[in-house]
């Protein structure tokens, strides 16, 4: 369909003013519900995943925030190998989930440590 | 009788760190707790040490090194604290206990077989933190004064109860096929 010269125009004049405030706002094309990726905390105290199943959205950053005395990490228990960590006392490791799902995980180093990321 | 069960069942009749079996449970002050405390991991991360280098199965070698970082990550937080509170850790009856049972099961450890050497060390890591569990939550949690040392023993415990429970894992594993 042919566009008139002028609506074509207005058209590029929108995409430019709106995208700096689609920026701003956090938008991206990937993000769950509102629109907005979140950052998802998963604390690890007392050798425990809390929550221990936690549901994202695609595109969210899950961050895994290790408050024991001893390393941890997240490993999936699925081949596709992901693992975040090892992760110290007192730090942080994340991952941007990519991919719809259930994934099962563990400590590696603390096998009986176990929690599911739900992936929507 | 097959000699790894003979070796098993040497390490389970070994004097295992039984401190309820004392005459009366002893109270503990706060340097011979932090003496204590850093006893059990010492003899926790020697024996591992032992593992790592004999054990030929995968899951009884990560075992042993979780064990390594984990109590030694535990000492480096006991001995920076003693440090900051100025206290000196007092050896005492209680640790003494636990290095002659160190000391016995080692010599069993020592004489064992490839095959017999990683049950009887599961074995013995499964009672010794059940016992060192017991030992938290009837002596040296109770008994200690001092609030941040005390925060640092719940703080353990439940690395403790972790390392029993992979280690009854292994235990099962091992059993399976026996």
């Amino acid at each position: 369909m042919n566009w008139p010269a002028g609506a074509r125009y207005l058209a590029r004049a929108a995409l430019v003013l709106a995208l700096p405030t689609m920026i701003a706002m956090g938008y991206r094309v990937s993000a769950g519900d509102d629109g907005v990726p979140r950052r998802v905390v998963i604390e690890i105290k007392g050798l425990v995943f809390t929550p221990e199943r936690a549901v994202v959205q695609v595109g969210d950053t899950v961050v895994w925030i290790n408050r024991d005395l001893v390393p941890h990490t997240a490993t999936a228990s699925s081949r596709s190998g992901w693992e975040v960590g090892p992760i110290s006392e007192g730090e942080e490791g994340f991952r941007v989930v990519a991919v719809a799902g259930s994934f099962r995980y563990f400590c590696r180093f603390h096998p009986t440590m176990t929690g599911v990321l739900v992936v929507r | 009788m097959s000699r790894s069960r003979v070796l098993a069942f040497a390490f389970l009749a070994l004097p295992m760190v039984s401190l309820q079996g004392q005459s009366a449970a002893p109270n503990l002050t706060d340097p011979e707790v932090a003496h204590v405390a850093v006893t059990a991991n010492n003899i926790d991360i020697e024996l591992a040490k032992v593992a790592e280098g004999r054990s030929r199965n995968a899951e009884v070698k990560k075992f042993a090194a979780t064990m390594i970082t984990d109590h030694t990550a535990v000492n480096v937080k006991a001995v920076a604290l003693a440090t900051r509170l100025g206290v000196t850790p007092r050896d005492n009856a209680v640790s003494q206990s636990l290095l002659t049972g160190a000391k016995e099961a080692r010599a069993i450890v020592d004489k064992a077989t490839s095959a017999a050497f990683d049950k009887a060390y599961i074995d013995r890591e499964v009672g010794y933190h059940q016992a060192v569990l017991d030992a938290l939550d009837n002596l040296l949690i109770p008994t200690t004064e001092n609030a941040d040392l005390k925060q640092l023993l719940v703080a353990v415990r439940p690395a403790i109860a972790a390392h029993l429970a992979h280690a009854k894992v292994i235990q099962g594993q091992l059993g399976v096929g026996k």
